[in-house]
C-alpha cells in the first residue's frame, strides 16, 4: 500500500475511479473529518491510501510528493488500450509514449500533479 | 421396483434437494424483506464500507457484496447495523458487470463513509435493521425455480412407483 496525499477525499476518489478506472475498496470514517480511503487498480494487488493533508506541511506536499520526479508506476498488460482509455477520459500525459529497453512507457500526472509512469514491461 | 424406477427415485431426490435449496433460503429472505418494509424508517449514517476483491474471473476483478457498518437512531437509542438487504440484489464486481475497456462499477456508491442513509429498524427489536427493505423479482424467480424442481421431483416419484 502506498499513500497519495490528497486535498479532498471525494474529489480524489472521483478522479482515481473515473479517470484511471480504479476501484474504491474501503471508505471508513475515522472521526474528526478523517477517513480511511483505499483504491485499487483493476487486476492489481497493490492499493493506494488516499490520505487528506491535515496540516500545512502535509498540504504543501500535495501533488509534489517526490520533488518532481515520477512517484508512482502503474503497470499494464496492454499499454495501447490503457493509454487510449486514459487519454479519452482526460488524463494529462506530459509526453508521447516512448519505447525503452524495459518496455513502453508514458508519464502522466494525477489531479494534483504527481507524476506517474504508465508502463508495459517487455 | 424396476431399474428405471430406482433411477427415477435418484433423480427425484436430487431434484428435491435442489428445489429445497432454492425455495427455503429465498422464501425466508423474501418473508423478511417484505416484513422489513413495515419497519420504522429512520436516518442513519455510514461509518464504514468496504469490498474485498478476492478473485479474478476471466481477467476481471470479482467481489462479493460490500460490507458496511452504519449507525442509526431508534426509539430506544443509537444502534449499529451491518445488513444491507434481505432480498434485494447488492452490487458486485463480476465478469458481467465489469467491461474490459470501461470503468468498473462503483460497488460502494451510496455507501461511502459519512453518507446519510435511510434505515428501517424492527420496532420490536431495534437492533435489527436494514438499508434496503423489500424484494427483488430475482428472489421470486428463484423460489419459482425451486418449486418447479419440487414438482419435477414429485412427478418422478410418482413415475417410479408406477413402473
Amino acid at each position: 500500500m502506498a499513500t497519495v496525499v490528497v486535498r479532498d477525499y471525494d474529489e480524489a476518489i472521483a478522479w482515481f475511479t473515473g479517470k484511471l478506472g480504479f476501484t474504491l475498496t474501503e471508505d471508513s470514517d475515522l472521526g474528526h473529518g478523517k477517513r480511511w480511503v483505499t483504491v485499487r487498480p483493476p487486476r492489481g494487488d497493490a492499493g493506494l491510501l488516499l490520505a487528506r493533508g491535515a496540516n500545512p506541511v502535509q498540504q504543501a506536499r500535495i501533488g509534489d510528493q517526490t520533488g518532481g520526479r515520477v512517484a508512482f508506476f502503474l503497470h499494464t498488460d496492454d499499454f495501447a488500450r490503457d493509454h487510449a482509455a486514459f487519454t479519452a477520459r482526460g488524463v494529462a500525459f506530459v509526453e508521447a509514449p516512448r519505447r525503452e529497453e524495459y518496455g513502453m512507457v508514458a508519464v502522466f500526472t494525477d489531479l494534483y500533479g504527481n507524476r506517474w509512469d504508465l508502463v508495459e514491461q517487455r | 421396483m424396476t431399474v428405471e424406477g430406482v433411477r427415477s427415485l435418484v433423480f427425484a431426490a436430487v431434484a428435491a434437494m435442489a428445489g429445497l435449496g432454492f425455495v427455503i433460503p429465498n422464501a425466508i429472505a423474501v418473508r423478511r424483506g417484505l416484513a422489513a418494509e413495515r419497519w420504522i424508517r429512520t436516518r442513519g449514517r455510514i461509518q464504514k464500507s468496504s469490498i474485498t476483491i478476492d478473485s479474478y474471473v476471466q481477467d476481471r476483478d470479482a467481489t462479493r457484496g460490500p460490507t458496511v457498518l452504519y449507525s442509526y437512531e431508534a426509539h430506544d437509542g443509537t444502534h449499529q447495523g451491518t445488513r444491507i438487504s434481505f432480498a434485494r440484489a447488492v452490487p458486485v464486481m463480476s465478469r458481467w458487470t465489469q467491461p474490459f475497456n470501461g470503468l468498473p462499477p462503483d460497488v460502494l456508491a451510496g455507501l461511502r463513509a459519512k453518507t446519510e442513509v435511510d434505515v428501517w429498524y424492527d420496532p420490536e427489536d431495534p437492533a435489527q435493521a436494514v438499508l434496503r427493505p423489500g424484494v427483488d423479482g430475482a428472489y421470486i424467480g428463484l423460489i419459482l425455480l425451486g418449486t418447479l424442481l419440487l414438482t419435477v421431483s414429485a412427478t418422478l416419484v410418482h413415475t417410479a412407483y408406477s413402473l
